[in-house]
């Protein structure tokens, strides 16, 4: 008996033992879990780059994003590794995102060279190490044209000595710009550069709505290029339907109309309903009221 | 002026049998025995802790009620998808309950049952506690009640929620009148050669007019007969109308044509569960052995049973023939439900709130207070979540698969608020019950004496 009292409670120990020895092991391990900046890089219609910042980090077993995480952005690397012109500081939403601008203080460094590196530093904090990330690109434009035939052309060219010198064999998507997202103008999904930089797609989605005047806007870009970042222009054409709104929608007399264009059916169903039925609480009201009265003549009475 | 036997005629009564049973020996009661073992009593100890209790559960309501009015619904752990949570379950329980009012005191009494008497004040109060609550917590999950007035400005008779607020408001003012009318008679009893001060006054001022004649006798008959015939269709159209705020919108497992039905069945066996639990408490607290009988208990059992095979056969209907279809974006739901995250709460609810309930009803043993006491509350506990249930995994299963969401977004688990707030609003309903039964016979006295006598007079 009594060895069995010893057997439980060194075996009680054990497992208090076995907690205290693993949750503060689990604890750091949680704490090692290293932070995982990405960068990506953005212009729209060639004019001021911008950058997006993710912040990840393997919890649970899966990445999920980090938010409230600071961020110091810098814009190219002395020869010792360190930044030169500091972008801003940046913290993450709950989604784990953030974005900046290039800012104008910058413009100098930014026309010195055709390549740049940005370099992302976030300070060591309790639940993560300090980390350091890079991404390098070279600048680039995109020039979208069009033809009376519906062709839509694409140009890619590099800024390299000066000059913009057309690139070859880089994807280029052609599309239309839609509320969800951007839709292909073809049936092609993507379309590599020629010797000029060039990428021609033949405009097949006739009859498309586009605004009032029945201008559509034709998007041609490029998606995480290792290189070149992402790049997008868009440009305004007449080839989509005219738009005609329909106004009086809602003022039809239907289920999804407005309050005052309810079915006939429905408030003649709906009201007689409430007739009847208050009309019958009503009454019942009267007979209170009637009862009430008995009682005061009877009172009287006596 | 057979009808007037109150006050006179019952005190020169000197015998008048009743025939009620404590336990299975059947005894004899005097007028004044009954008007004595009817009227309200004052609170012991273990009333005032009960009302301390819920006094101290609704004031916490109250602060996380505050705490969600100064932050706004971000106290809750309501996101984009779970865009209702344990209040929409909660305000759905209560209708549920509610129903009982209907069931007890209309279906019974037309359908020429009299055993229900001592059962009808005691249901009816019940209704009026839980679609008072009801409202309350309908308004509770509105982010900004302030607005709450453009529902009757802006609020369009195409939309379920007109139809509900219109149907939530009729059956409640149905469910006061029900509960007054009958009261009027026990008034007179309950002013008896008494002063009008303090709790009197309202007596004097509820129903001094009351004079016991024929005539207020004949009238007040009617109205409860109209009243018994209107609460029906009331009372089935605030359930369906609750049941279509869910079946008019297109997702996984509210897109069902069956929804108005299963929704009733289930009212009513959460409406008995409450009765059952309330009969054993009021009958055990207050006394009342001789008046909630065994009797009353069996015959709550078997209406119980019946009651549970109905809704059991609804939600055969519901779940088990989708889970046979299987169709492929209601998967991840009925999955959720049956062998996934809900499981445990789904299982539970079918099999701990409607199967074993049933199974010991089926036997006259299992049919005895205890038992029946147990099975209410079980019932009612399992009516619960299975509210929940029917309210969150739909939610949290749109046909559009969600992208690129907050964790948050992707789970619910309602936060400490919630809980206060959801809590506070049920005992709050238990409040109104008890302090009801505090002032006011929870038996009517004079429909138990006029029972009596048609008895005798046979």
């Amino acid at each position: 008996m009594k060895r069995n009292i010893i057997n439980i409670c060194i075996g009680v120990l054990s497992v208090i033992a076995i907690n205290f020895i693993t949750v503060p092991v689990k604890a750091q391990e949680a704490e090692k879990s290293p932070l995982k900046i990405t960068l990506s890089y953005f212009t729209n219609n060639n004019e001021l780059p911008y950058l997006t910042i993710v912040a990840k980090s393997k919890i649970d077993g899966k990445f999920q994003p980090v938010s409230g995480s600071e961020i110091n952005l810098y814009l190219d690397k002395d020869a010792s590794g360190k930044g030169i012109g500091f972008i801003g500081k940046v913290t993450t939403d709950e989604k784990g995102k953030a974005a900046t601008n290039i800012p104008p203080a910058l413009e100098k460094i930014w026309k010195s060279s055709p390549n740049h590196t940005f370099i992302a530093i976030t300070d060591k904090t309790k639940q993560f190490d300090e980390t350091n990330t890079e991404l390098s690109i070279a600048k680039a434009r995109i020039i979208i044209d069009t033809a009376d035939d519906k062709n839509v052309t694409a140009t890619l060219c590099e800024y390299k000595e000066n000059n913009w010198v057309p690139v070859k064999g880089v994807d280029i998507k052609l599309g239309i710009k839609r509320l969800g997202g951007d839709l292909q103008i073809g049936e092609e999904q993507s379309y590599t550069t020629d010797s000029t930089g060039k990428v021609k797609g033949e405009f097949k989605k006739i009859g498309i709505p586009g605004n009032e005047t029945g201008n559509i806007v034709l998007v041609a870009k490029v998606e995480d290029n290792d290189q070149y970042g992402n790049l997008r222009i868009e440009k305004s054409v007449p080839w989509g339907a005219k738009f005609v709104a329909n106004k009086d929608f809602f003022q039809k007399t239907a289920l999804w109309a407005s309050r005052f264009h309810s079915p006939i059916w429905l408030l003649f169903l709906a009201y007689s309903i409430v007739i009847v039925v208050w009309g019958t609480l009503i009454y019942l009201v009267m007979l209170i009221i009637k009862i009430k009265k008995l009682g005061k003549e009877e009172e009287q009475l006596k | 002026m057979e009808h007037s036997t109150s006050i006179k005629n019952e005190q020169k009564t000197a015998v008048n049998p009743l025939n009620g049973f404590i336990g299975r020996k059947k005894v004899s009661l005097t007028d004044e025995e009954i008007i004595k073992d009817l009227l309200p009593q004052k609170f012991g100890m273990r009333g005032m802790v009960w009302v301390g209790i819920l006094v101290i559960i609704c004031l916490v309501g109250v602060y996380s009620y505050y705490r969600q009015l100064r932050y706004g619904l971000i106290v809750t752990s309501m996101r984009d998808y779970a865009s209702w949570g344990i209040y929409i379950s909660n305000f759905v329980f209560f209708v549920a309950i509610s129903l009982v009012g209907s069931l007890i005191t209309a279906v019974l009494r037309l359908s020429g049952v009299h055993w229900s008497t001592p059962l009808t004040r005691i249901a009816e109060i019940i209704a009026v506690a839980a679609i008072t609550f009801g409202a309350i917590i309908i308004i509770v999950d509105m982010g900004s009640p302030e607005r709450f007035y453009n529902l009757f400005l802006y609020g369009r008779l195409q939309s379920p929620i007109i139809w509900d607020v219109t149907v939530i408001t009729t059956y409640f003012f149905i469910s006061l009148l029900l509960l007054y009318i009958p009261l009027l008679p026990d008034m007179k009893i309950l002013l008896a050669g008494k002063e009008k001060k303090g709790i009197y006054k309202l007596y004097s001022f509820l129903g001094s007019f009351w004079k016991g004649t024929h005539l207020q006798f004949r009238i007040s008959k009617k109205a409860v007969n109209i009243l018994c015939i209107a609460i029906v269709p009331v009372a089935f159209s605030i359930h369906t109308v609750t049941s279509w705020l869910f079946a008019t919108t297109y997702r996984p497992g509210w897109d069902s044509t069956n929804f108005g039905a299963y929704f009733i069945a289930g009212a009513f066996l959460a409406g008995a569960g409450a009765v059952n639990v309330a009969m054993y408490i009021f009958r055990r607290y207050y006394n009342l052995e001789k008046y909630i009988t065994d009797d009353h208990f069996d015959k709550m059992g078997k209406i119980t049973v019946m009651l549970g095979m109905l809704y059991l056969y609804f939600n055969v209907n519901e779940y088990l023939i989708p889970y046979f279809k299987m169709k492929k974006p209601e998967e991840a739901f009925l999955n959720g439900l049956f062998i996934g995250q809900f499981a445990i709460i789904f299982w539970s609810a079918i099999l701990g709130g409607m199967i074993i309930p049933m199974i010991i009803l089926l036997f006259k043993k299992g049919r005895r207070p205890l038992p029946m006491f147990i099975c209410g509350i079980m019932i009612v506990i399992g009516a619960w979540f299975k509210r929940f249930l029917i309210v969150t995994p739909t939610l949290l299963h749109p046909f559009l698969p969600m992208h690129n969401v907050p964790e948050s977004y992707k789970h619910y688990f309602p936060s400490f608020d919630e809980w206060a707030i959801a809590l506070g609003s049920l005992a709050g309903a238990l409040l109104v019950i008890t302090i009801f039964a505090r002032i006011f016979p929870i038996i009517p006295i004079q429909e138990t004496l006029i029972e009596q006598h048609e008895k005798e007079h046979h």
